[in-house]
């Protein structure tokens, strides 16, 4: 917090010279291409300028000028009456003004030079249409996607949560970009501490320009050197109105396609929406396999390297020739032959990402093929290795949230290092160290364990396992909520005498 | 912060030393059978199997055997890294064979070092050789990869029927504890074939010289442990035999007045399954309790003869005198050892026939 307190303002344009008149501002407008100044009807007329690539030319042919060609000159306060456009202001103001017309307001004056102008607002803004989610892609459920319009995706939301309760506060964040950006939540439901946390948070938010809520996300998490995300980014209109209504808080930031939601727990990280989009027992079964496969992903080139290395009693004596053979060629150490394959795993994933999705296939290709058999045939690594690594980076892609898989890939590397100094004692060290670090962790305030530590018996119902939605009558203990119950009714005895029985 | 970071730093920069040694899997050699014998002016012969990796795709492992004579085991290891390009580990040592003349001296301090290093799991079996372990080491055996496997396999599976669970932590407790005796597998080399002869008894550390053939194994294990598997073949007739089944035995020991008057009775009862019976007409029903009073008699008086060769070598490998301690209360050890090898022992049998088969 301190770094971004020190030149903190507190009006959150200061950062832009107010003009000092407003022939400055005029001055500092024409210098763009862009801005169109011209007299209407005629000489005599109003002065009418704008910016041609903000304002919507139609909106503007059909509802200002048309009007005014129709009419004889009046006063800027009649004309604001007749021309029926929402929210025009008559103002001299030399700050409004700037943000107004900045914003894609149309600007008329008189010849009267007495400063005041009256600003129509008729943006022109280029949408996109909402399209499928693909980071969180799923195979059932909702097809729609947040866009990078805020009006959109509150549209999205709302259309989701018709209630009076859903309140979407409203911020100007980036002393230059000036996006907008709002925070949401069920008012009666959330905690308004946590809320209260969050927008005093977004208020100390003091940077240029905010492009993406990843920005604001680094800003106001609890703590911002940990590799561990503890807010959740999400592009899923259905997975935000479901966290909403359990009390948690969503940040929406103008030219964003994604929501952030906050407080959440490391298991939440780790269950994809689809979890709850089947059938409980499934959900389930599935939310423990993605599970293990990140301790998989996370151990097994450590364990490989530690008891290659250190403990060649543990192997079993079946395994024991199978691995001796395919050592038996290497010329690096064990801890080697993994950096190079870890190495090359993260190369070509990085690879992939960049390139575009049509050459990402070759990639695949590529490196699948082509460098993991020559490595393999080369005598660089040996072929249990290479097996582990690729399971390894397959278990990794199971994790549905974006930012903690980066995680994985990373925290691999200490944990590697660590069986190469003290075999299985150092993979004991490093996870020790982890643990203590996660257990310190915090996401907007509330315990990052959690349930697993503190001990919270009840919020295990939605963390490793998933029970279904009748055994889901309160909301998680964890984010401190006002009204805690979900399902008012008591029971469902009632229901096995309404059901028809032939 | 500064502090912190300095004294992080220096944390990896002192402890960078600290290492643990390394052991590469394929820059050792791992020992998987070792067998030691006497050479006589107190002297004994280690010989050691090892695997080797042989490069390829497909997992070959060679083996190589090792052997070097010295005073105690650990100069024999040592002996033994002269010859071999790579350190001889022994942490996946399956298999410890003694020739027999080893063990009549004592095994106490050969078996010694696998009891303190750290290294030796302690699921490890020791056996006897009948004749020169070095036999049984040196074979090469046909189905499985190398003997030590080979070895270790052939005690598991006869572990099931024939032979109790004997490891390295049953036996170092039988030979230590008082009031109870060790039992190994005795293992024979039979033309290409390793063998299990039987098993052996032993006075604390010190093979006597006497076995229990492997057929009556079986009766021992009833005697000695619950347990559900095993047959055993009974002589009917002349020439008609039948064979029951163990489907599930169980045992229990009472002792009585351990302190003056001692007696014994183990009560063994055991399920059974009719398996085969020769000269029986199958097709009148066979009276199962007439079979189970002759089964109980046949093998009763069989047991009862084994007990009886403990008392009279005066070893207990059923532990009855540690039964006997845990029993009493202010137990006379001096007093047990001194009647042990005449108090009444009886074995008391009863067998149920639970399963007779398809009969018309």
């Amino acid at each position: 917090m301190k770094f971004f307190k020190g030149k903190r303002e507190t009006d959150v344009a200061a950062f832009q010279e107010a003009p000092k008149d407003f022939h400055d501002l005029q001055r500092k407008l024409k210098a763009s291409h862009d801005f169109h100044t011209f007299q209407f009807p005629d000489e005599e007329g109003y002065t009418i300028s704008y910016f041609n690539s903000l304002v919507n030319d139609q909106k503007l042919q059909e509802h200002i000028l048309a009007v005014i060609k129709n009419q004889p000159m009046r006063s800027l306060q009649r004309l604001k009456g007749d021309i029926p456009m929402e929210a025009s202001k008559v103002t001299s103001d030399i700050v409004i003004i700037q943000r107004m017309v900045m914003a894609g307001s149309v600007m008329i004056q008189t010849k009267k030079a007495d400063g005041s102008c009256l600003l129509i607002p008729c943006v022109h803004s280029v949408k996109r249409q909402t399209s499928i989610p693909e980071s969180e892609y799923t195979v059932a459920g909702p097809k729609e996607a947040f866009v990078e319009s805020l009006d959109t995706n509150l549209n999205l939301i709302r259309n989701r949560l018709p209630t009076p309760e859903l309140q979407a506060r409203e911020f100007r964040v980036g002393s230059i970009s000036q996006t907008k950006l709002v925070v949401l939540y069920l008012d009666g439901i959330v905690n308004q501490q946590m809320v209260e946390t969050v927008m005093q948070r977004i208020a100390d938010i003091d940077y240029d320009t905010i492009v993406d809520i990843s920005f604001v996300g680094q800003m106001i998490t609890d703590n911002r050197n940990s590799m561990f995300p503890q807010l959740i980014d999400t592009e899923r209109p259905d997975h935000l109105a479901t966290v909403l209504s359990e009390g948690k808080i969503g940040i929406m930031l103008d030219g964003s396609p994604h929501a952030l939601v906050g407080p959440n727990t490391i298991i939440s990280f780790f269950s994809s929406f689809e979890d709850y989009l089947q059938i409980w027992n499934l959900g389930t079964s599935f939310r423990l396999i993605r599970l293990f496969a990140v301790l998989f992903s996370i151990f097994s080139s450590s364990l490989y390297v530690a008891v290659i290395t250190y403990h060649y009693q543990v192997i079993p004596t079946d395994l024991l020739p199978i691995l001796i053979s395919s050592r038996g060629v290497i010329p690096f150490p064990p801890i080697l032959e993994a950096i190079v394959l870890e190495g090359t795993i993260e190369l070509l994933r990085e690879a992939a990402v960049r390139l575009p999705a049509k050459v990402g296939s070759t990639i695949g290709i590529v490196g699948g093929i082509v460098i993991g058999t020559a490595a393999v045939e080369a005598g660089f690594v040996s072929n249990v290795l290479l097996m582990l690594v690729a399971l390894a980076a397959l278990a990794s892609f199971t994790v549905p949230i974006y930012q903690i898989s980066n995680t994985i890939r990373l925290i691999r590397f200490p944990f590697l290092l660590a069986a190469q100094l003290y075999g299985l004692f150092g993979l004991v060290i490093c996870s020790a160290f982890i643990l203590s670090h996660l257990l310190k962790l915090t996401s907007l305030g509330s315990p990052y364990l959690e349930p697993l530590y503190p001990m919270r018996f009840h919020d295990f119902k939605d963390s490793l396992i998933r029970l279904p939605f009748s055994k889901q009558k309160k909301r998680p203990q964890f984010l401190r909520t006002e009204d805690g119950i979900r399902i008012r009714k008591k029971d469902e005895a009632r229901r096995s005498q309404k059901d028809i029985d032939e | 912060m500064n502090v912190k970071l300095l004294l992080i730093s220096s944390c990896f920069i002192l402890l960078s030393a600290c290492g643990v040694e390394k052991q590469i899997l394929e820059d050792i050699l791992i020992a998987e059978i070792v067998g030691y014998d006497d050479v006589g002016e107190d002297k004994i012969k280690g010989t050691v199997v090892v695997s080797v990796p042989q490069p390829g795709e497909e997992a070959n492992l060679g083996k190589e055997v090792y052997e070097a004579i010295s005073h105690d085991i650990n100069a024999t290891r040592q002996q033994e890294n002269a010859k071999t390009p790579f350190p001889i580990v022994g942490g996946r040592l399956t298999v410890i064979l003694y020739g027999d003349e080893l063990a009549r001296r004592g095994l106490n301090d050969y078996v010694d070092t696998y009891r303190r290093d750290p290294m030796v799991g302690r699921d490890l079996y020791l056996a006897i050789v009948d004749g020169k372990a070095e036999d049984v080491v040196r074979m090469e055996p046909k189905m499985v990869r190398t003997p030590g496997v080979q070895v270790k396999e052939l005690i598991e599976q006869n572990m099931r029927t024939n032979l109790t669970d004997v490891d390295l932590h049953k036996y170092l407790y039988a030979s230590h504890g008082k009031g109870i005796d060790p039992v190994m597998p005795l293992l024979e080399k039979a033309e290409d074939q390793i063998v299990v002869k039987g098993i052996a008894l032993f006075k604390r550390d010190t093979y006597i010289g006497k076995y229990i053939p492997y057929e009556e194994g079986f009766l021992f294990k009833i005697l000695s442990e619950n347990f559900k598997l095993g047959s055993y073949e009974i002589k009917w007739k002349e020439n008609d035999y039948t064979n029951i089944n163990n489907v599930e035995s169980r045992v229990r020991y009472h002792i009585t007045d351990a302190n003056r008057n001692p007696k014994a009775r183990i009560e063994v009862n055991m399920k059974a399954n009719l398996l085969e019976v020769q000269g029986y007409d199958l097709n009148k029903p066979i009276d199962v309790n007439k079979i189970e009073a002759r089964a109980e008699h046949i093998l009763g008086k069989k047991m009862n003869e084994m007990v009886n060769m403990f008392q009279t070598y005066n070893i207990d490998p059923l532990a009855l005198g540690d039964h006997a301690k845990s029993k009493t209360r202010n137990f006379n050890r001096e007093h047990w050892e001194a009647v042990y090898p005449h108090i009444p022992i009886e074995v008391d049998l009863n067998i149920e026939m639970i399963q007779t088969g398809i009969s018309e």
